[in-house]
């Protein structure tokens, strides 16, 4: 097959995902069709995509994804959300855009017990967004802020992002996890700045008022040791989890293995009985299944890009192109948000970085920036229309009807904006994600 | 599956794919106990369980599989909606059953594909790992393929549903 046969191949790609064809199968066809020009032969294909669906996922490092994937949904299941809300709310007294920011605080700190960012959004919306509204806040600035404060779980180690990246890439998966520390800091670090300065200059978004007071009344006997258990909770479970394997004790897989053994101890402490923990584990299957699928098929694409040379077609035509390397990489960058104004952050990954990878390293780019750069770009998608995912959720998860997605997708947007500032702080300043790696 | 689609056929396939889905996160909490068994093993006595990878790795499939009729039959899989969303009732019903009828047939071809491989493991004793921790093939490949074939069903199933206008619009809406 030729160069325009891949042209063929990326229109029936975008056709089928087009025509509502789940974006696993038409990664699957896709491959089916240019793989069977290639082999010459429908026979040879299916053996190859059976054999590649038998063996894609069948890899001790992939058990991170399960893992981590059920610990994020114990612990958002446990009410800890509402722990940690209430606690950074307590600790931010007199700030303006009080609430937004204990939104932000939370889930700074949720994130580092769960990877999934849709998990954080769910939980943050029943707990933060009736305190929000109660105090005043408009809706769009209330429920922006939760979607936008839920991408933190996807930057903040354990993140569902990270380890598909470094799958696909064949990165550690430990080493990337360090790498979204100092990052994922920052963006918190903004995005608190953002809440104070808009309340400050948009006090109709934030107001300052009273009744926004009672939400930090001194909780009774009993809801203070039920917070200080979730909130001792989640620490010490950051701490088992990350420092096992930052500090070399466990692999990340077993570091997976010791987070979600910590966060059915923290469930159950939490008073989580036997239903509601196989309503979690059952939870988490429906999240990781479609990626593991997608990872799956994305697989089978990725063996015609390669037998076809893709990544070197792409890299030349680039090359003529005179971009440079700057040049290349912000060509990359265009690519990832134009995808995601058509197609999910996961997708556009498996789509994306089996070309892109090959080319960051024949330009000799630091895998971590490009990683960093790559996942933050991407992770913007979660806040952009028409698929922004974290706002579905949001909509979905809210405990209000009236909330439309378009208010949501606007206070977002101050969110998704700051996520690109943060990605050119990593390409202009590298050490802020390779420092920590470096240490380990 | 919802509403009115819950009838006939429906509440045993449901009841029969959340039930390998529970399988599946059963697994999962074995897996964890597996994998902490190797480390404590290996941290406090210097004695790893030399079948934790190929354990796990098996596991793995499995896991995806087992849970993987019940995340199609709930709408699960990620959809690009831009075009469904714009057309009329008639042609949503046809993008729905072309979209199931893909997946179908993926899952069909592949069961299909794995059967001469089965067969061939179980006559010649195939299996995974090395000296130090081996397990026979035929009982992955096995389950795969039943896997594979229940996935088939499901998609067919939803192909069926959408054809007749009856399936439930948040499966059809994808996300």
């Amino acid at each position: 097959m030729g160069a325009q046969g891949i042209w063929w191949i990326f229109g029936l790609l975008a056709i089928a995902s087009l025509t509502g064809i789940p974006v696993a199968f038409s990664f699957a066809l896709a491959a089916a069709v240019g793989l069977s020009f290639s082999l010459g032969g429908v026979e040879p294909v299916l053996a190859l995509l059976q054999q590649t669906a038998l063996d894609g996922v069948k890899e001790y490092n992939f058990v991170v994804l399960p893992l981590f994937t059920v610990m994020g949904m114990l612990i958002a299941h446990s009410g800890a959300a509402g722990d940690l809300f209430n606690v950074v709310n307590r600790g931010v007294r007199g700030v303006p855009g009080r609430l937004a920011v204990a939104t932000v605080g939370g889930n700074a700190v949720f994130a580092a017990v769960t990877g999934v960012g849709i998990a954080s959004a769910a939980a943050f919306s029943h707990v933060a967004y009736p305190a929000m509204r109660r105090a005043g806040y408009a809706t769009s600035f209330a429920t922006g802020c939760i979607a936008g404060s839920s991408v933190l779980g996807l930057l903040i180690p354990p993140s569902v992002f990270m380890i598909v990246w470094a799958l696909l890439t064949e990165q550690s998966v430990g080493k990337l996890f360090a790498a979204g520390v100092f990052p994922g800091l920052v963006l918190a670090g903004l995005y608190a700045l953002y809440c104070i300065v808009a309340a400050k200059v948009w006090p109709r978004l934030a107001p300052d008022e009273p009744a926004g007071e009672a939400e930090v009344a001194r909780p009774d006997q009993a809801q203070g040791r039920s917070e200080m258990v979730g909130w001792i909770g989640v620490t010490v479970l950051i701490v088992m989890t990350l420092g096992s394997i930052w500090f070399g004790y466990c692999t990340p897989t077993e570091g997976s293995a010791v987070g979600l053994v910590g966060a059915l101890g923290l469930a159950w402490a939490k008073g989580m009985k036997g239903s509601r923990i196989v309503e979690a584990f059952i939870e988490a299957g429906k999240t990781t299944t479609p990626i593991l699928l997608l990872l799956l098929c994305a697989m089978m694409y990725t063996k015609l890009l390669a037998l076809e040379g893709v990544p070197d077609q792409v890299r030349m035509l680039l090359e003529g192109m005179g971009l440079g390397t700057a040049g290349t990489v912000l060509f990359m960058v265009l690519t990832w948000f134009l995808l995601g104004c058509l197609i999910d952050s996961i997708s556009i990954m498996l789509l994306t970085v089996p070309i892109f990878w090959p080319i960051a390293q024949a330009l000799g780019l630091d895998p971590i920036t490009f990683a960093l750069v790559g996942i933050l770009v991407i992770e913007a998608g979660v806040l952009t229309p028409p698929f922004g995912i974290g706002v579905f959720v949001v909509k979905a998860s809210v405990p209000d009807p009236h909330v439309r997605v378009n208010e949501i997708f606007i206070g977002a947007a101050p969110y998704g904006l700051l996520i690109l500032v943060v990605a050119a702080l990593v390409w202009f300043f590298p050490g802020l994600a390779t420092w920590l790696p470096s240490r380990i | 599956m919802h509403s009115d689609a819950a009838t006939g056929m429906d509440r045993p396939i449901e009841s029969a794919t959340r039930a390998l889905h529970a399988i599946g996160a059963a697994t999962i909490a074995l897996l964890t106990l597996v994998i902490l068994y190797d480390a404590l093993g290996r941290l406090l006595f210097n004695r790893p369980f030399a079948g934790t990878t190929e354990l796990a790795a098996n596991a793995m499939v499995l896991i995806t599989f087992l849970q993987m009729p019940y995340a199609i039959l709930h709408g699960k899989l990620l959809r690009v909606t831009f075009l469904h969303d714009r057309v009329p009732a008639g042609a949503q019903r046809m993008l729905n059953a072309l979209a199931f009828g893909v997946g179908a047939a993926f899952f069909a071809a592949i069961a299909w594909m794995s059967l001469e491989p089965l067969v061939h493991g179980m006559q010649t004793g195939e299996f995974y790992g090395t000296d130090a921790f081996r397990i026979p093939a035929w009982p992955l490949r096995g389950a795969t393929f039943l896997l594979w074939i229940a996935a088939a069903i499901v998609c067919a199933r939803l192909v069926l549903l959408s054809l007749m206008g009856r399936l439930d619009p948040r499966i059809g809406a994808g996300h």
